[in-house]
């Protein structure tokens, strides 16, 4: 019976690598990393001050030898939410990224190799309850494309790959969740398209990151619907300010008052509770170029000042009943105790 | 009376477990499991995105040079075995040209030009047979290897379209602007796929609005600090101008 439960293990392993063999190996720039987390990038639970290792293993599974640099940096780069991906040249370590002492490395592999590896991270004593993101990217060497000869003008594109895993680490049990909008909206002009760029501001006031779904509708004066987009957010990590942009072409572009409703929706279940907001502009100018990155901020009100509030999970639930269950029977029991004291006293 | 206060003290301990018990299995609750996971990596053909061969020209100035995608630009490879999804970026340095000489100081010294890189260079994602479809419904469909993906419906695949950044550049070598391209949702996107990128180029006459000239030997001259603005009309200097661009695939909770 061991052996054939070894035997489907072996073969469950063999699979995969077989599969990967068939690929075109000479269309890859970087290292494929098999790490020890359950998703496809790192997850692991923390306390403060404890130190700990992630293992990982690199593998050359091209056609010749290839040089990457590995490199951790923070999550929070990106001025929109999100990741800004980062090189060796510039990549930024001061956040959670510092958290990793070895943040920086270059490996060379040949044809078929493989090299197990481990980052060690150590997590501030007074790290306070939440999710915490650093990235670790992988980095391929230089392809460089001149074009034009080098007279007068004459132009050299530097091409990079990359390739980056979120190291996800939870310290504490249960993260705060909550979202809000905020208060200014903005219009601006595509100066490529044209077209205008309406900017929907959304604050992650909890400590945890969030994915959500905006659903956007515009109403004009008359409450006829003009405008529904709906979009899937980029990652908003936790106390971070963020802006949904969105194409809206000539929609607002007509003098007039809008109304625009947006609504935020998790990503998931269990997560922050679904907020809502209207908004209005006072749109009073028809020419493009003339209210590009013009706010209409100071045009705006908010109606609905009640966003997001803070939602107990399941498990907080538990613990609340059964302490207030326990204390109810306590007091209770202790009531009973000196009644029949008083009574036994009175007889 | 001793007799209630044991009672209400045994109470109180028996109360204490079942919390810290409820608490410890709130804390059970929260451990992962750990299996294996490898990641995706993105890559190209031994022709890169830009082919000099084709285009070792002089860049002649309100001409545009264009560079047609072939269904395999960009190869992106999810081996993950999770099927968790995955995002391709793009990450882009201004234009940037360096030692060009300073007209204003008799010629000693050099100085630093710097084009946000929208202003000379726009990308779009070709809708080709391979790779994405050709109806504007951005379905993603698989690239043709022997282990290619499955097609992923539009609504799966959200495309980001922000353009690259025009008007003020970071006035850096290093510092990149990030521009999403698109994500594949979890649950999607397992297998290969390949895009065609398409890029034109467009090198005005004129220095665009918000082109930084750097030039510290020009103290007070017109190079010194100079940040082109409307009616400036600088010609583009001669020279080299470079950008790095970097293809990233990322894989991370939301993608």
């Amino acid at each position: 019976m061991i052996k054939k439960i070894l035997l489907v293990f072996c073969l469950a392993i063999l699979i995969p690598t077989v599969a990967l063999g068939e690929l075109d190996s000479d269309k890859e720039q970087l290292f494929s990393v098999i790490h020890d987390g359950r998703n496809n990038y790192f997850e692991v639970d923390a306390k403060p001050g404890q130190t700990l290792s992630l293992n990982y293993s690199l593998e050359n599974r091209t056609s010749g030898v290839l040089t990457n640099s590995i490199i951790v940096y923070d999550a929070k780069t990106a001025v929109n939410g999100g990741n800004k991906v980062m090189s060796p040249e510039n990549y930024q370590a001061e956040e959670i990224g510092s958290w990793f002492p070895n943040n920086l490395e270059t490996v060379t592999l040949n044809k078929g190799d493989t090299v197990d590896k481990f980052m060690t991270f150590t997590v501030p004593t007074d790290c306070l309850p939440g999710i915490y993101v650093a990235i670790f990217g992988l980095y391929s060497d230089v392809n460089k494309q001149p074009i034009g000869d080098d007279k007068d003008i004459s132009l050299q594109i530097n091409q990079y790959f990359s390739s980056t895993l979120a190291i996800v680490i939870k310290i504490g049990e249960v993260p705060h969740r909550e979202m809000q909008f905020g208060e200014d909206i903005k219009l601006e002009t595509n100066r490529q398209t044209g077209e205008g760029v309406l900017y929907i501001p959304i604050y992650n006031c909890g400590t945890a990151y969030e994915f959500p779904t905006l659903y956007v509708d515009a109403y004009n004066n008359k409450g006829e619907n003009i405008f529904s987009h709906i979009q899937k957010m980029d990652i908003i990590y936790g106390k971070t300010d963020t802006f949904a942009c969105m194409g809206t072409k000539d929609t607002f572009f007509k003098k007039g008052y809008y109304t625009i409703k947006a609504v935020l929706k998790p990503a998931g279940p269990d997560l922050f509770t679904e907020i809502e907001k209207e908004f209005y502009i006072n749109f009073n100018n028809e020419d493009k170029q003339v209210v590009e990155k013009i706010k209409l901020s100071n045009k705006a009100s908010s109606v609905d000042d009640s966003d997001g509030f803070f939602v107990f999970s399941k498990n907080q639930i538990i613990v609340i009943i059964t302490i207030t269950l326990s204390m109810i029977i306590l007091v209770s029991i202790i009531l009973i105790i000196i009644i029949l004291k008083l009574k036994k006293r009175k007889l | 009376m001793k007799k209630a206060i044991k009672i209400c003290t045994g109470l109180i301990v028996c109360i204490a477990l079942v919390m810290a018990m409820s608490v410890n299995v709130l804390a059970v609750e929260e451990n992962i499991e750990i299996t294996g996971a490898a990641n995706v990596t993105v890559g190209v053909p031994a022709s890169p995105v830009f082919t000099a061969a084709t285009h070792n020209g002089a860049i002649n100035v309100g001409t545009f040079i264009g560079f047609n995608g072939s269904n395999e630009d960009v190869c992106i490879t999810d081996a993950t075995g999770t099927n968790s999804g995955w995002k391709f970026s793009v990450a882009v340095t201004d234009f940037y040209a360096q030692s060009i000489d300073d007209p204003t100081d008799c010629g000693t010294e050099d100085m630093d030009v710097f084009i946000a890189v929208g202003d000379w260079l726009s990308l779009t994602i070709d809708n080709s047979a391979e790779g994405i479809s050709s109806d504007d419904s951005h379905t993603l469909v698989s690239g043709t290897m022997p282990v290619n993906g499955a097609v992923v419906p539009a609504d799966k695949v959200l495309f980001f379209g922000s353009p690259l950044p025009t008007g003020t550049p970071n006035g850096s070598v290093i510092t990149t602007d990030t521009i999403n391209v698109m994500t594949v949702d979890p649950g999607y996107g397992a297998g290969i796929y390949m895009f065609d990128l398409n890029y034109k180029i467009m090198v005005d006459g004129w220095l665009p609005n918000g082109a930084l000239i750097d030039s510290t030997a020009s103290a007070g001259e017109r190079f010194d600090d100079m940040t082109v603005g409307a009616g400036d009309m600088v010609q583009v200097f001669a020279g080299v101008y470079s950008t790095n661009i970097t293809y990233s695939v990322s894989c991370n909770p939301a993608s």
